[in-house]
């Protein structure tokens, strides 16, 4: 038996339980999948701990060989392991804890999402252009759905958040509507392919 | 013992499931590779590896920052295919390949998929830990550390292609800041505008499942995707049919539907 | 100097000169907040006039999926929401599926309740975090006592008083979801709109909100509420101005910098191809 048998079998038999637990209306497979969720959420607890372990390893690995920037790497297990050895010795509630958290790690996780800001401007300035019909459309849509999201908007016009709501509600939904069908039915291949034993890239398999 | 409320749902999922496999199983006793319209961003993958060959700068490529367990497994799971054919390029032209992991899963996987990739070239010994590399956990934290690696390292092509959140447009431009040319791909809608905006080639929807499976010459990959388009044309026949009926007055089709198996 | 030289040096100045100038619309206004009149559109509306119809002997479910670098988008509306259940004396119980989700909905507790004398375990109930995604989601709405065995503080479930009365989903009469990414308001409507027929109020971020849409449309989401505008529309129909209405300003100014910055790209553009094609 491969290494790779095994762990399809385990896939494929539980797959195979919660696709009846959903559709067929006996005890035993409600009992079952109702089991293999709540073991799906303790085998999520541990892949955040093996998250951790892994992320530990590696600038560990990076700060003892001195590879190029390892102050980088020592400072983010400092980081990681006085906020970790925080919360798991003192609680989440603890004053240190949430000053930490409130004070330092929020901050700096704002500060990266507002980066998107200034890629965004140099971006309206550099790339957004219409230089063709699809991008007039998109720089159109672009310019309505900005101006409805300020007060400005509603000032300019009345007809600005009405035009905007009818963007998002007729040609963005037609074309949410269409992504959401392709992808439903992406997953039933998906699914399909894992229960046949046919996909075998999660177990680490890859190329033609 | 069928909950009778889901009978369409059961009904949809066997019948696709069904057409499906059929493709599938005809890709896999040989029929005719399908033809596939020209996707530019397929051609600018050796482009990309042609650039970063006669530059001397590394390729980057990362898969996004889903995960495999949740709906954009599929995505992530294209993009790697894509990985394995940069690995095996990457190897064959002798050039540097850094590809970033967001999630934990998702790097383990990745090592093995780049080492394959490298072996395939003749190359095994041209992988190194230093190919893949797993940045964080957390969004930002990972966008954060590859905007480090792109101003660091400045790579000749960035290949971004899985499932992309909201750092796509930061890493896409940041990319063009440092000179690269980016390939860029997803299946997430509202993550396409930023790609086409601030990518040189981009693999919109179902290109990047499409463009993973003919770069591998998956077969297994093909069919299903063959099988997924048969799928598609059922779901748009009733659509119009629907749309029509509906538009003409005749209510008893989308009656039929909506009650089937109430 | 031509005009097509004029808008293209614009064009090609710095890029650091660009990001100044965005960083002065972005902190002048914070500094010196504008009063910012607004226009309260249909959703925010919808969530408000359904909180103001729900008996007072209901409980809401907020859960907070969503992590620390999206909190000026999210967070004001989370807050506004949960004053507006408080002030109407409707109870209130946060879980989340996402490690940071705890943190805000501690921040939201911090915010409201505890100001207003509210009692824990009574008037609210935080019941923390646990992993593993939608699965997590499913396995809770259908027993929420056996997923969350414990509350965020470590107290057993059983001792507190409000959780008597919410034992899965189909105790719920509304649910407020908070969510940055993953299955998001899809997931929600799979695992308790469609099963439970609880109704499900949505806030997502600005790029999210699009694909939300075609479940407004059919009804399985009540009202979905859009960033930072829709929290800024909702703290102005409770009249508690917070963290949406003091970031308006800020937005405001910033969008209308794109705008320009979009104009001058597109005037450069044609300007450009109008001399070629001469």
């Amino acid at each position: 038996m491969g290494s790779k048998t095994i762990p399809g079998i385990i896939v494929t038999t539980t797959a195979l339980v919660m696709i009846a637990e959903g559709y067929l209306n006996v005890d035993l497979f409600k009992t079952v999948g109702s089991e293999f969720r709540a073991w799906s959420i303790i085998i999520a607890a541990f892949a955040l701990g093996l998250a951790a372990a892994n992320l530990a390893r590696f600038h560990l690995v990076r700060v003892a060989k001195r590879n190029s920037g390892w102050y980088h790497n020592l400072a983010c297990l400092i980081a990681m392991f006085t906020l970790g050895i925080t919360g798991i010795f003192r609680g989440p509630k603890a004053p240190t804890y949430d000053f930490l958290y409130t004070n330092v790690y929020s901050p700096l996780s704002v500060a990266v999402v507002a980066l998107t800001i200034f890629f965004i401007a140099t971006a309206a300035l550099r790339a957004i252009t219409a230089r063709n019909a699809g991008a007039t459309i998109l720089l159109i849509a672009a310019v309505i759905i900005m101006l409805s999201n300020i007060p400005v908007g509603d000032a300019i016009s009345p007809m600005i958040p009405k035009f905007a709501a009818w963007i998002n509600k007729i040609p963005n939904m037609a074309g949410q509507r269409g992504i959401l069908v392709t992808s439903a039915i992406g997953s039933i291949a998906f699914g399909l392919r894992v229960l046949l034993g046919l996909e075998r890239t999660q177990f680490g398999a890859g190329g033609g | 013992m069928i909950i009778t409320t889901k009978l369409l749902s059961l009904t949809t999922l066997l019948v696709f499931s069904a057409i499906i496999y059929y493709q599938i199983r005809r890709q896999q006793q040989g029929a005719p590779l399908p033809w596939m319209r020209p996707i530019a961003g397929l051609a600018a993958i050796d482009e990309a590896v042609g650039r970063a060959t006669e530059m001397g700068r590394p390729i980057h490529f990362s898969p996004g920052v889903g995960g495999i367990v949740d709906e954009e497994a599929g995505q992530v799971l294209a993009g790697l295919q894509f990985l394995s054919y940069l690995a095996e390029q990457a190897g064959r032209y002798n050039v540097q390949l850094i590809a970033t992991m967001r999630n934990p899963v998702v790097y383990t996987m990745a090592e093995e998929i780049a080492k394959e990739g490298f072996a395939r070239a003749g190359v095994p010994d041209a992988y190194t830990p230093e190919t893949v590399r797993f940045i964080s956990d957390a969004q930002m934290a990972y966008a954060a550390g590859v905007l480090g690696i792109f101003k660091r390292e400045k790579p000749a092509a960035n290949v971004m292609i899985g499932a992309w959140y909201a750092e796509t447009m930061m890493l896409a431009e940041a990319a063009s800041n440092a000179g690269a040319i980016s390939i860029g791909g997803t299946a997430r809608l509202f993550q396409i505008p930023y790609l086409v905006i601030t990518c040189d080639y981009v693999l919109i929807g179902e290109e990047i499942y499409a463009g993973g499976a003919y770069l591998a010459k998956e077969r297994v990959q093909l069919g299903s995707l063959m099988g997924q388009d048969w799928c598609k044309v059922i779901c748009a026949v009733i659509l119009a049919v629907g749309l029509i009926t509906v538009t003409f007055g005749y209510t008893g089709f989308r009656s039929f539907i909506e009650t089937w198996g109430k | 100097m031509s005009f097509h030289d004029v808008i293209s040096r614009i064009q090609h100045m710095d890029a650091r000169v660009v990001r100044t100038i965005m960083l002065l619309a972005i902190v002048i206004p914070l500094a010196n907040p504008l009063p910012v009149p607004l226009v309260v559109t249909a959703n925010p509306q919808a969530l408000y006039d359904f909180i103001e119809g729900l008996p007072v002997d209901s409980v809401v479910l907020m859960s907070n999926e969503t992590s620390a670098g999206w909190r000026p988008n999210l967070h004001g509306t989370t807050v506004a929401v949960f004053a507006h259940l408080m002030r109407r004396g409707i109870r209130v119980v946060f879980n989340s599926f996402t490690p940071e989700g705890t943190m805000h909905s501690e921040q939201a507790i911090n915010d409201v309740a505890v100001p207003m004398g509210k009692v824990y375990g009574v008037d609210y109930v935080h019941l923390g975090y646990r992993a593993g995604g939608e699965g997590a989601v499913a396995e809770s709405l259908r027993d929420f006592h056996a997923t969350f065995t414990t509350d965020y503080n470590g107290t057993p479930v059983e001792e507190l008083p409000l959780m008597e009365q919410v034992r899965t989903g189909a105790d719920l009469a509304l649910c407020v979801l908070t969510s940055t990414g993953g299955y998001a308001g899809g997931g929600w409507v799979r695992q308790l709109v469609e099963p439970y027929g609880v109704p499900l109020a949505v806030n997502v971020t600005g790029t999210m909100a699009p694909s939300h849409y075609p479940y407004l449309d059919a009804g399985q989401i009540i009202a979905l509420m859009n960033d930072t505008k829709g929290g800024a529309e909702y703290e102005t129909l409770i009249g508690r101005p917070g963290l949406s209405l003091s970031i308006m300003g800020a937005q405001t100014f910033s969008h209308l910098l794109i705008l320009l910055l979009l104009a001058i790209s597109n005037v450069a553009y044609l300007s450009r191809k109008r001399g070629d094609q001469k």
